[in-house]
């Protein structure tokens, strides 16, 4: 049980400049819907009034999409909303999604002002062939623009986003975005395997046979690299796709990661209080009339049993390299964890993919790559 | 009874020619059941018979029919099983009729089991009435079919033309029946001797005989000896189907219906058996009795160790109605606990398994198939292997034999060379060739039944386009060079991928195998080797590199219900393999062999 009734809060911005050929995320470009934005804000405040009311705010994560791509004066409002509707707690974690390109002094003045704190660029690559390939609407000349004026602007939590596994992508391709980023000293980096999703324009793209995926023993080869030079960097690996320096990690992210409370508004939006798990609507339009016209009922409520909440704490937590704490599962659950998952432990330890170490069970470094193969035990 | 009114009749043909549907029309216009609550296909019991288009169990349906003649008939309809593996209950069928009905489709002619058929009738004494049916498809040549019949020795001037699905034809078979098909003989005075050609287990009443009297007759009481199985039960009932169940006082020589008498297992009665009057017995049975043995061999092993019970109370249930099946446990060092079943032939395997994992919910493997052999140990022992795993050590063997069959394929001749090159890479021994019509040749091979069971069925289709049929009937046991070739994962071996094999093939089996196991088997934690040995020897080798990738790289809140489904989609995937060792292996591995050309 967690001690208070604090939760995280996410903000969903469901706009771009334009849809990267990898994403399939709930978001749309920001052309297509210049009539719509003001609404949408006015909804997602609405949302936000409804939501909030009794709930002390610990971190805030604004995201998308790229939040920054909204219109000067739509962002003003979305910050000023939330310190209106939202009781944010002191010092808490702010953050905001930004992509290259979007960012102006004036935005970034106007987030410092209403308390945000921490920025998060996608670069993706710092490879200008691999940004063309992925879609994205800058180059690595962009970035460093971007990323100077975040800077100049007075940010000190500055996490880049970066993916790895494009099509085509060497070992010293991604040696060259480790190295240029670890050059900018940011506070945090992100960096994902490449995902194919089903249905993006990348995707069809391999399936078609235009582009050829990576093989996985290069992608391992890949990840295990950029583990053991950021590591090298003084950046601590503390997810599986997550490094930061000393004190920087993500603390919204890891409301997810130990299955903790969190608020969501704005359309596709999830959230969870308890055993109750939301999800609002994902289209815009549609989440836009809902809630003018029942309030509440935007959401998909799902209430989740005690055994779910279990597992799902479990292949969360494990997806940090702090890994699973044996007392903090016995104190929140009233169960021993190795009584409730004797065998799967047993299986996954005879596999060196787990391990126990210091009252916690986590990943070993095998596992990291190969953790799916242990979540399966756990769902 | 008036005998003379009485017609007993089947109706023979190729698979999916048209005898279910005809079998339909003679119901309907008889006014057995109303077009109206008709349900496709009256006499093809279970949804999976019906989806294969192939009937299973024989069913005996009585229809009164008034003929043109003014006269009241009853016809009993006997309805044969329609494949290849089911021939004997076929013929036993059969020999409880005076005359069948030969369907051919208008299009497809005359196939191999036409033929087939066409042979058990004219064996068992029947008068044959062909009918070409499908009359009204595009593509229908009834003059050709016609021109196949007459080179056959059929009566061209009786072929009736018909479509079953049209109901074009019904009245003229009706009355073609009523003409042509000899009213049963016998001595109604005489003894009881009757056949047993089917039986099926209903839940309420227990085994339910399917009979045709010869001679005398039976009622309620009559206590009914069954001369091959030499057991004694008293009747009950006895009735007729109309197609509901009747009872019915007495059935009498010449006459066809079922009789219940307390009995709890179909394996109690045997298809063929001749059942007369315990305390007025003939002296000798029916001839043409014959044990049913079971022609090819699998496993069935529960996935999860827990539905052990499960599948044996399944099998049970199956057997119930389906006296052919046979099962014993077994026990693989693999697998673990499990059943080893025997079936008339790869149809019929099909059928149980898909029943077992469709009507029963079975998560099960089924190793792959195989015949049985005889091995002549070195001490002049006589062994029969029904499970390769089995084979005793090569020193120990004096010689192998394995089951041979007669294979007749009937095919257009533009395909001659196309089969005879497949027969002949299956081992096959060439015995002859004959023009059965202008357009039809008739191939005939001996050959192993190993080569056949298996996809001989699908390549003989693939080479002739769709043309060619076949069928075919079990001769001997011969001597072979006969090896058993041993798969080992990880370095050990799993008794239920162990295959026997001619020695010449070994070597490209044991690739292809390790070949084949190599794509079904997923990548592992770490690098698994597959080998395939003969003895301690090995001949061949591929490994399967280990899994390095499986990770989810995106985590956060809006994802979680998403990224759980898809954890549980794996694990569903994980379900449905065992695990041998460290190693997991999927349920398609053990039928990879079968996958082999």
């Amino acid at each position: 049980m967690q001690a208070d009734n604090s939760a995280g809060l996410y903000v969903h911005i469901p706009f771009c400049l334009s849809k990267c050929r990898y994403c399939d995320f709930n978001s749309y470009p920001v052309s297509d819907f210049r009539e719509v934005i003001s609404y949408y804000t006015d909804t997602l405040l609405e949302e936000l009034r409804i939501k909030a009311k009794d709930i002390p705010v610990k971190t805030v994560f604004i995201g998308g999409g790229t939040p920054t791509v909204l219109p000067e004066v739509e962002l003003d409002k979305i910050l000023t909303g939330l310190s209106k509707f939202a009781k944010i707690i002191e010092n808490a974690e702010f953050s905001v999604e930004a992509n290259p390109g979007t960012l102006t002094l004036n935005k970034l003045k106007m987030m410092r002002k209403a308390g945000v704190n921490r920025l998060s660029i996608g670069m993706q690559s710092t490879d200008d062939k691999v940004l063309k390939l992925f879609g994205r609407p800058h180059d690595y000349k962009k970035f460093l623009e971007s990323y100077k004026m975040v800077r100049d602007a007075g940010f000190t939590n500055v996490n880049i986003d970066l993916i790895f596994g494009a099509p085509g992508q060497k070992l010293s391709g991604i040696k060259k975005d480790l190295e240029r980023t670890v050059n900018l000293f940011p506070e945090h980096i992100s960096i994902y395997n490449l995902i194919l999703e089903e249905g993006t324009p990348l995707c069809v793209d391999v399936k078609k046979g235009v582009l050829s995926p990576l093989s996985e023993n290069l992608e391992a080869d890949m990840y295990y690299f950029i583990k053991d030079y950021l590591e090298k960097a003084g950046y601590k690996h503390y997810e599986i796709s997550n490094f930061a320096k000393h004190g920087k990690e993500c603390e919204h992210n890891k409301i997810y990661w130990k299955n903790e409370d969190y608020l969501g508004v704005g359309a596709g939006a999830s959230g969870k209080i308890g055993l109750n798990r939301t999800e609002n609507i994902e289209d815009v339009k549609q989440y836009i009339v809902l809630i003018k016209d029942i309030k509440n009922d935007i959401l998909r409520n799902q209430k989740i049993s005690r055994e779910t909440e279990i597992s799902e704490t479990v292949f969360l937590s494990l997806r940090m390299l702090e890994g699973l704490n044996l007392t903090t599962f016995k104190e929140r659950f009233g169960k021993d964890f190795f009584i409730l998952f004797e065998k799967q432990y047993n299986k996954l330890l005879d596999l060196k993919l787990l391990k126990e170490e210091n009252g916690s069970v986590k990943l070993t470094r095998t596992g990291l790559f190969l953790s799916n193969e242990v979540f399966v035990e756990f769902v | 009874m008036d005998n003379s009114k009485l017609r007993n009749f089947c109706i023979i043909a190729h698979i999916d020619h048209g005898k279910s549907t005809l079998a339909d029309r003679l119901l309907e216009a008889t006014g057995a059941i109303s077009s109206r609550d008709m349900k496709e296909q009256f006499l093809d019991k279970m949804e999976l018979e019906r989806e294969r288009g192939i009937t299973i169990k024989a069913k005996a349906v009585r229809l009164n029919y008034h003929s043109k003649d003014g006269q009241d008939y009853v016809f009993n309809l006997i309805d044969t099983p329609g494949h290849v593996d089911f021939t004997y209950e076929v013929s036993k069928s059969l020999f409880a009729c005076e005359g069948a009905l030969l369907i051919v489709d208008a299009s497809q002619g005359v196939e191999a089991q036409t033929i087939a058929n066409f042979h058990l009738a004219k064996d068992a004494g029947l008068r044959v009435i062909p009918v070409i049916n499908k009359i009204d498809l595009q593509g229908a040549e009834p003059e050709k079919v016609l021109l196949q019949l007459e080179e056959l020795g059929l009566n061209s001037d009786e072929a009736i033309l018909a479509s079953a699905k049209e109901g074009i034809g019904t009245d003229l078979i009706l009355e073609a029946i009523v003409k042509l098909v000899p009213p049963p003989r016998g001595h109604a005075d005489k003894p009881l001797k009757a056949l047993i050609f089917d039986s099926l287990y209903d839940v309420y009443k227990g085994v339910v005989v399917f009979f045709r009297i010869f001679d005398g007759s039976i009622n309620s009481g009559v206590k009914a000896l069954m001369m091959r199985a030499n057991s004694t039960f008293e009747v009950t009932e006895v009735g007729v189907f109309t197609p509901t169940m009747k009872q019915i006082e007495k059935l009498s020589t010449g006459e066809v219906g079922y009789f219940i008498a307390n009995i709890k297992n179909v394996s109690d009665i045997k298809v063929g058996d001749t059942i007369t009057d315990a305390l007025n017995p003939i002296k000798n049975p029916l001839p043409g009795y014959k044990e049913i043995k079971s022609m090819v061999f699998c496993g069935f092993y529960p996935i999860n160790p827990n539905e052990y019970n499960l599948l044996k109370d399944a099998l049970e249930k199956l057997k119930l109605n389906d006296s052919s099946l046979m099962f014993e446990p077994e026990s693989s060092r693999a697998l673990g606990f499990g059943f080893r079943c025997g079936f008339l032939g790869l149809l019929h395997m099909e059928i149980i398994q898909e029943r077992l994992e469709r009507e029963y919910n079975i998560n099960m493997i089924a190793t792959s198939p195989n015949v049985r052999y005889k091995v002549i140990t070195n001490a002049g022992k006589e062994v029969e292997i029904d499970n390769p795993a089995n084979l005793p050590p090569a020193g120990e063997i004096k010689e192998v034999m394995e089951p041979y069959i007669m294979m007749s394929i009937i095919t257009p001749p533009e395909f001659m060379s196309n089969i005879m090159d497949l027969c002949k890479s299956k081992r096959g021994e060439y015995v002859e060739n004959q023009f059965v019509t202008t357009s039809r040749v008739q191939i005939h091979y001996e050959m192993p039944m190993s080569e056949v069971v298996f996809d001989f069925f699908d390549i003989l289709k693939s080479v002739s386009k769709g043309y060619a049929s076949m069928d075919y009937e079990y001769i001997d046991f011969r001597e072979a060079d006969l090896v058993k070739l041993d798969i080992m994962v990880a370095t050990e071996i799993v008794d239920a991928l162990s295959i026997i094999v001619h020695r010449d093939k070994a070597y490209y089996k044991g690739k292809e195998l390790a070949l084949r196991l190599k794509e079904i088997i997923p990548r592992q934690m770490f690098e698994v080797a597959i080998q395939a040995a003969i003895g301690s020897k090995i001949i061949a080798r591929e490994s399967i590199a280990a899994l390095r990738k499986n990770v989810i790289a995106k985590c956060y809140g809006g994802d979680i219900t998403r990224k759980r489904k898809l954890l549980e989609k794996q694990k569903e995937g994980k379900k449905r393999m065992k695990q041998i060792g460290r190693v997991e292996i999927p349920q398609e591995a053990f039928l990879a062999v079968l996958k082999i050309q």
